[in-house]
């Protein structure tokens, strides 16, 4: 059976770019909450989401509870725009408004 | 009117299934585009529920049953369980989209539930005219 999910990360300096491949959902959002790395106080946490294909409410969740810890440990959140069908259900729930979200990764630190 | 049914144990990765095997039926039935994106999120907030909420009193799930009805413009969807019914739950531990996503996205959709039959939702999705 084809992967349906894959997560990966790379560090620039305080620049931690994490990609999401496939499906996040409540199969594979576990995956997702346990992959990322370490962050320090001052790094920035850019989530692409350009090659995510489909996001439920299990992956919005997932999403805002990073918006809760980036809050409370002093790291920033970015989203990298998703194509039309993941974005629809981030714009609908209104994810925008708790997170920064930009068209590009050049565009993650303010 | 056609009708299929499949049965899956309600564990998370049932969402994958179902989410599979609604698309493959919708595009069947001439689905495409959004509204197969539609469909695709809908089913898998649905029996999503029912993993995480219809059986929280058993050690071992029960199933989830996922039934399509063609009608002469319309693809209707069933998602049924045999757990809890619609009881309020303090400790739930999602952020409460399900069934708001599924107003959002389905053309009508209803949720019928009893402590002794539990939960039924049913979404309605507008296609071409068969």
């Amino acid at each position: 059976m084809a992967r349906s999910f894959a997560v990966r990360w790379l560090r620039e300096g305080q620049l931690v770019r994490v990609v999401l491949e496939g499906e996040l959902d409540i199969a594979s959002a576990p995956e997702f909450d346990a992959a990322l790395p370490e962050l320090a106080a001052g790094d920035t946490l850019a989530i692409d989401l350009r090659q995510l294909e489909f996001i439920d409410s299990a992956g919005i969740h997932s999403l805002m509870k990073l918006d809760v810890a980036s809050r409370r440990h002093a790291w920033s959140l970015v989203l990298i725009r998703g194509s039309g069908g993941v974005q629809r259900v981030l714009d609908i729930c209104r994810v925008g408004d708790r997170i920064r979200t930009v068209d590009a990764p050049d565009r993650a630190f303010r | 009117m056609s009708a299929e049914c499949w049965s899956f144990r309600a564990v998370p990765g049932a969402v994958r299934e179902a989410r599979s095997t609604i698309r493959d039926v919708a595009r069947g039935h001439g689905a495409e585009g959004g509204v197969l994106d539609a469909m695709a999120l809908c089913v898998t907030e649905a029996v999503a529920n029912v993993v995480v909420h219809a059986y929280r009193d058993r050690i071992d799930p029960g199933d989830v049953e996922l039934e399509t009805r063609r009608l002469p413009d319309a693809l209707c969807v069933y998602v049924r369980d045999t757990g809890l019914g619609l009881a309020p739950r303090l400790d739930s531990p999602g952020p409460g989209l399900g069934l708001p996503l599924i107003a959002q996205f389905a053309d009508s959709f209803e949720v019928r539930s009893s402590d002794a039959t539990g939960t039924e939702v049913v979404m309605r999705f507008l296609l071409p005219s068969a």
